[in-house]
Formats: structure tokens, C-alpha cells, sequence
């Protein structure tokens, strides 16, 4: 076992899992989203993103991407968020929640590449 | 083309103005209507080309119906005489071939990978071009025959080959094929022609001073001629390659057991010799230009071998060991069939080589026979045939230019085990099994490997950082560090010195060549080792190294 690869992949699942509960739910009802969560999706990609820096290797650029994306995404949605509840005054309406769910849901496809990578490159150095 | 033309404008010019000329129908007010230029163009263009929109703009009058009655007929009968000669013209076979050359000009201009040129796409020319198609590498194919070059195009090749229907002696054919640009790497002579061979291989040296040229030649005087062009030069003779081909198969059959199966020859196995017998009594039916060299290879290594040739002239100085006649039952049996060790049926015409070998076989089943296959399209009867081994000499030609090509080292790869096999035969063995035992199977993977940035760029920036790594390294098996991957590395070049089976603890440097025998399975799995840092740092200590900058950092701080 190497500890490493222990933290590495714990990143990067915790990444998948924390998005995919906050997009899970009603589309446009921000009662079935919570905005900890969001939080803390987006905390973990970051730190995700800052492990995979510096890999030398395709497949480490791959990954570097797919987090990228990820961040995009889930910070447009952040921004979203910020913009309805504190800028606009009016408040998240089923319109704002839909969008910024639906970017969630895009972090989301990013994520589950990640993993699939970092899974299939783990299987094929069988080691 | 100027006649159909000519008679074309005339016929309109004629029509039109007779159209122009002729009273219409009355208008409204009593006059009488004429058709304007332009309606009269409008009419004969539609009416010359058989469409017939009919009475255009307004109805005819009838005397200009009966003009356009004239016009129609003479018109579309021109018509159908210009457009008939347009179509010749275009069917025409020199300016087919005029549009053909343009775009192999064009397609060959347009190669961005290097390439071989190959003149004369006969049976060795179609083989060698498979072989080189499935290495990866490109080739562009000048033949004289039309046949052929049609052929070329319907073969499914791996990559795309270009074909120019062309004399080759003409040196602006070999200008056409690209001879001058840097991405063709090798002229490759392969007609049947000697004296066009010849001239084809002056004028490619000519045109390019440096560049790599391997000719066939069949005549001893020819070779002479070629060899003295000078430069990067090799002249293959296909009876010499082939006798000594039989004649290591009879002499030494484990090195040609060895040969066949790293050609991939179908079916070649290393379990198992070839011929199973070595020496012995030999027949060898015909006594032309390749039997000749058969007999002199295996008298030199001191095998009992009788002729049977039919052409007195050609056995006149061999007469003790040559029985004069067709290769029959009688003229067998009078050699010796029935208690010889083996027969070769080597004359040029493959009905009678089957003919002969059935004979033998009748009089002695246990004899061996070697038949040689002169026509490719003959492969079926072949294999039909109750025959022990069949050999081809375009095959043989095209194996052995294809691995002058693709892998130099595996000639002094064979040089080693000719050696071995006189001093120390019992390495040779020893060699066999381990291939055997870590390769095995049928057709492996043959690839040369340099120790250079683009093939192997971790190990060079392994070298770089001053470590060091052995041959053994770099084929670990990276599942299981201890053992290896199924590959044996057969010949390791460093500038002049060659070391035939190297060791696993030669230190690598940069500019090392590595010849490997592997199953094709690993080579995926190699290309992985050399080419992945990551992989061969732990393949060098043992340890996974630390792949992003943040564990790269927590490593170093925590040392």
C-alpha cells in the first residue's frame, strides 16, 4: 500500500461523491440542494486539482483537465448562487436553482471521467 | 478536337441564322413576327442537345417549322459527333496516364512520412510491400505494368501505397516518385530485369549520392557492375539467397528452424526442427541457375547430393554425381530415392516440381521433400500437396530485404549462431530455449530499439540524471519487478562493437541499438517501461515515485 495513492484517490473520489449529492434532487427547488455542499464540493476539487498538479505523464495531464473543467463549473455555479441571493435581491427563484444545479451536474460528468481514469490506470499497471 | 468544333459553331451559325431569317406567325396587328437571335440561340440549345421545351417564345410559323425540322436533325447529329470525340479524347490512354502521373505527383509530393521506393511490384515486389506496410512503414511503387499497378490498388495494405504505372530506366519517373526528396530513405530494385536493374540503381545514384539501394541481380557479372556504383549498396541475388537458404535448412536445420519462425512464417514453431534429419543422401532435381548454386553450397559442407537434369550442357563437368533425364520414376529410383534422406524438387516450373515430389513419395514415403514455388498464384496446389516444406523464392527475397530494412541487427544476430554452431553447439541450444521457453508461440514481435530521445525518452532522461540503468531494466516486468517480460534482447550495437545475446547487467548509454525478440502482447508493456518515467523509476528502485508536486514535496520534507 502507498500512502500516496491512499490520499490521491480519496481527493479525487470524495470530489465525485460530495457533487453528485448536491446535484441529486428536483431541479428547480433549492430545498433539495444544500449550499454546504456545494461548498464543500467545491473546496474538494480544488484541493483535487492541487494534487494533480505537476504529474509529468498523459494521463496526469488528462486528469489535470477533467479537474479544471470541474472547477469551472462548479465555481459558475457558485457565482450564480451569489448573484441571486446577494446582488439581485429577489432571491433564488426555480430559474437560478435550475442553472446552477444543471453546472453542478456538468462538475459532475467531469468528475466521474476522473475516476474512471484514475481507476483504469490503476488496473492496468497491476501492481 | 479542332474539326468537331469548327462544325459545331458552323452547324449553329447556320441554324440560328436561318431561324432569324424565317417569317413567324402574324402578331396582333397583322405583322408578321421574326425570332430574335437570342430566341433562336434558346431554341437550337435545346433542341441540338435533344431536350425539345418545343415551340418557344410563341407557336411557329410552318416555314419555320420546316427549317427547324433541317435544324434538329443536323444539329443533333453534330452534336453527338463533338461530344463522341470529347469522349475519346479523354479515353485516350496517354492522357490517362498524363492525369494519373499528375496526381501521383501530387500524392507523392504530399508524403509526410518517410518512405521506400520500390521499382518493379512483381511477386517478391508484393510480398516485401505487405511486410513493410505491416512495420509501419510507407512505400511508393513505380512497375511497368499496367496490371499490376491497377492490383496495387485493390490490395487492403495498412497504409496507403502509391503506384505510378511507369518505365523506371527514365529518370524522370524516379523524379516523379519523390527519389529526390529527404523523406525517401531507400531505393528498393526488385524487377526481374537485370539490365533495367542495373540502370535503374546508376540513375538512383545519380540522383541521390547518399541514399540506401538494395538490388536484385541474378548474374555474378552484374553484381560486380552494381557493387562498383558505390555508396550505401546491396545487391541480393535470389538464387544464392535461396541455395543457401536449402543448404542451411539440410546442413543446420536448428538456425533455419530459427529463421522461419522469427520471419513468422506460418505455422513455424520452435518446438520442433523443420527438416528433422541433418546431412544424409540428397537428391536435387534440376540443375539451372538456382540448382547449381544448391549443389556447390551443399557439396562445400560435405552432403552427398545426386542431380537429375534433363539439358546435358548444364551436368557436363558434374557427370559422376548427375543422372541425365526427367525427373521419372525410372530416373528417380537410378538416384537413389528409395533409401535417401530427402529430395528437392527445384525446377523452375512448379506442375513438374509437384509431379516429382509425388513420385518420390510413392517410392518412399519417409523421403523429405523440399519443393521450390516459383508463382505465387500456384500457393493452393501447394498446399494441397503431400509436400514436408515449400519454399518460395520471392518469399525468401522479400523476408530478407524486409529485415535488411527493418532490422539490421538480426543479420549479425544469425552470423553469431553460424559461428555457435561450429565452436559451441550446445549454446546454440541454450539460445533456442530460452526463446522458446520466454517467447515461444508463432510470429513474434521483431523490433529494433535505439537508445534515443523519441524511442525511449525516460531512459534517456534517466541516462541524463547520471543513473544508471542495465539492458536487464528495461524490460522488467512492471507487474512484477523480479521477473521479466516475455522478450529476449538478441543483439545489443554500440557504434562497431556488436554483442550477440547481450547480458542483462550491460549499462546503457545513448545511441545504443537493441535488437528484441518478444510476444507481441508485450510490446505495449515495454514501449510502456521505456517511455514512462514514472514506470521505469520504479523498475529502476523498487519504489513508486511521487507523481504530483505536492507529494514530490511532503516526500522531500519528510526524508
Amino acid at each position: 500500500m502507498n500512502a500516496e495513492k491512499v490520499v490521491f484517490s480519496f481527493f479525487i473520489v470524495l470530489a465525485l461523491t460530495l457533487n453528485f449529492g448536491f446535484f441529486m434532487g428536483e431541479m428547480d427547488d433549492f430545498s433539495h440542494h444544500n449550499i454546504y455542499e456545494l461548498f464543500a464540493t467545491i473546496i474538494v476539487n480544488l484541493i483535487a486539482m492541487g494534487l494533480k498538479l505537476g504529474d509529468r505523464t498523459q494521463v496526469g495531464a488528462v486528469l489535470l483537465s477533467t479537474s479544471l473543467v470541474a472547477n469551472l463549473q462548479l465555481i459558475a455555479a457558485a457565482m450564480v448562487w451569489g448573484y441571486a441571493t446577494q446582488i439581485s435581491g429577489a432571491g433564488l427563484s426555480p430559474d437560478n436553482t435550475s442553472v446552477i444545479v444543471s453546472l453542478s451536474g456538468g462538475a459532475l460528468i467531469a468528475n466521474v471521467i476522473s475516476v474512471v481514469m484514475l481507476v483504469s490506470e490503476t488496473l492496468m499497471s497491476r501492481r | 478536337m479542332r474539326t468537331p468544333l469548327v462544325v459545331l459553331i458552323c452547324v449553329y451559325a447556320v441554324s440560328m441564322l436561318g431561324m432569324v431569317l424565317a417569317p413567324g406567325i402574324l402578331d396582333d396587328n397583322g405583322q408578321t413576327m421574326y425570332m430574335s437571335f437570342f430566341h433562336a440561340f434558346y431554341f437550337l440549345a435545346y433542341t441540338a442537345t435533344t431536350t425539345g421545351f418545343g415551340e418557344l417564345p410563341v407557336e411557329f410559323s410552318n416555314a419555320q417549322r420546316m427549317w427547324a425540322i433541317v435544324c434538329l436533325y443536323i444539329s443533333v447529329i453534330t452534336w453527338l459527333y463533338a461530344v463522341g470525340k470529347i469522349i475519346a479524347l479523354l479515353r485516350n490512354p496517354h492522357l490517362q496516364s498524363a492525369i494519373a502521373e499528375e496526381g501521383f505527383i501530387r500524392a507523392v509530393r504530399k508524403k509526410s512520412n518517410d518512405y521506400y521506393l520500390v521499382c518493379g511490384f512483381g511477386d517478391t515486389g508484393s510480398l516485401l510491400l505487405r511486410g513493410l506496410t505491416d512495420a509501419g512503414l510507407s512505400a511508393v511503387v513505380i512497375d511497368s505494368d499496367e496490371e499490376r499497378i491497377k492490383a496495387l490498388d485493390l490490395r487492403d495494405y495498412p497504409s496507403k501505397v502509391l503506384g505510378l504505372c511507369a518505365d523506371a530506366t527514365v529518370p524522370k519517373f524516379l523524379l516523379d516518385a519523390g527519389i529526390e526528396r529527404p523523406r525517401c530513405i531507400g531505393v528498393l530494385i526488385l524487377s526481374s530485369n537485370e539490365e533495367v536493374n542495373l540502370k535503374v540503381a546508376v540513375s538512383a545514384r545519380l540522383l541521390r549520392p547518399d541514399i540506401k539501394i538494395i538490388c536484385r541481380s541474378t548474374s555474378a557479372e552484374n553484381e560486380g557492375e552494381i557493387l562498383a556504383i558505390g555508396g550505401d549498396i546491396h545487391v541480393v541475388d535470389p538464387f544464392r539467397v535461396f541455395a543457401s537458404y536449402l543448404s542451411m535448412m539440410i546442413y543446420n536445420p536448428t538456425i533455419q528452424t530459427l529463421n522461419e519462425w522469427i520471419s513468422g512464417a506460418p505455422g513455424a514453431t520452435l518446438d520442433r526442427n523443420i527438416c528433422p534429419l541433418k546431412g544424409g543422401e540428397w537428391i536435387l532435381c534440376g540443375y539451372g541457375k538456382m540448382g547449381s548454386v544448391v549443389y556447390e553450397k551443399l557439396s562445400e559442407k560435405g552432403i552427398d547430393v545426386t542431380v537429375v537434369e534433363e539439358l546435358v550442357e548444364k551436368i557436363q563437368h558434374i557427370t559422376d554425381k548427375a543422372i541425365l533425364g526427367r525427373a521419372n520414376l525410372e530416373n528417380l529410383k537410378q538416384a537413389g530415392v528409395v533409401d535417401c534422406a530427402g529430395l528437392i524438387a527445384g525446377t523452375n516450373n512448379d506442375t513438374l516440381n509437384l509431379n516429382m515430389v509425388h513420385q518420390a513419395n510413392l517410392m518412399n514415403p519417409s523421403v523429405f521433400t523440399i519443393v521450390r514455388q516459383n508463382q505465387h498464384a500456384n500457393e493452393v496446389l501447394f498446399n494441397k500437396a503431400d509436400v514436408d516444406f515449400i519454399l518460395q523464392p520471392s518469399l525468401v527475397i522479400a523476408r530478407m530485404v524486409l529485415f535488411m530494412l527493418t532490422a539490421p541487427l538480426l543479420r549479425l544476430f544469425f552470423r553469431h549462431l553460424r559461428l555457435l554452431y561450429d565452436d559451441n553447439p550446445a549454446q546454440l541450444a541454450d539460445i533456442t530455449n530460452r526463446l522458446e521457453t520466454k517467447v515461444g508461440g508463432v510470429s513474434p514481435t521483431i523490433k529494433t530499439y535505439i537508445v534515443e530521445d523519441k524511442k525511449m525518452p525516460a531512459v534517456v532522461s534517466a541516462l541524463a540524471q547520471q543513473t544508471s540503468v542495465s539492458l536487464g531494466d528495461i524490460y522488467k516486468d512492471p507487474s512484477d519487478r523480479e521477473g521479466f517480460l516475455n522478450m529476449v534482447p538478441l543483439v545489443h550495437r554500440r557504434d562497431k562493437t556488436v554483442k550477440a545475446m547481450p547480458e542483462n547487467n550491460l549499462l546503457l548509454q545513448e545511441g545504443d541499438e537493441i535488437l528484441f525478440c518478444m510476444r507481441p502482447s508485450q510490446k505495449m508493456l515495454f514501449e510502456a517501461n521505456i517511455n514512462n518515467a514514472y514506470t521505469l523509476e520504479y523498475l529502476l528502485t523498487g519504489k513508486e515515485p511521487a507523481k504530483g508536486s505536492f507529494f514530490r514535496w511532503v516526500e522531500k520534507t519528510s526524508d
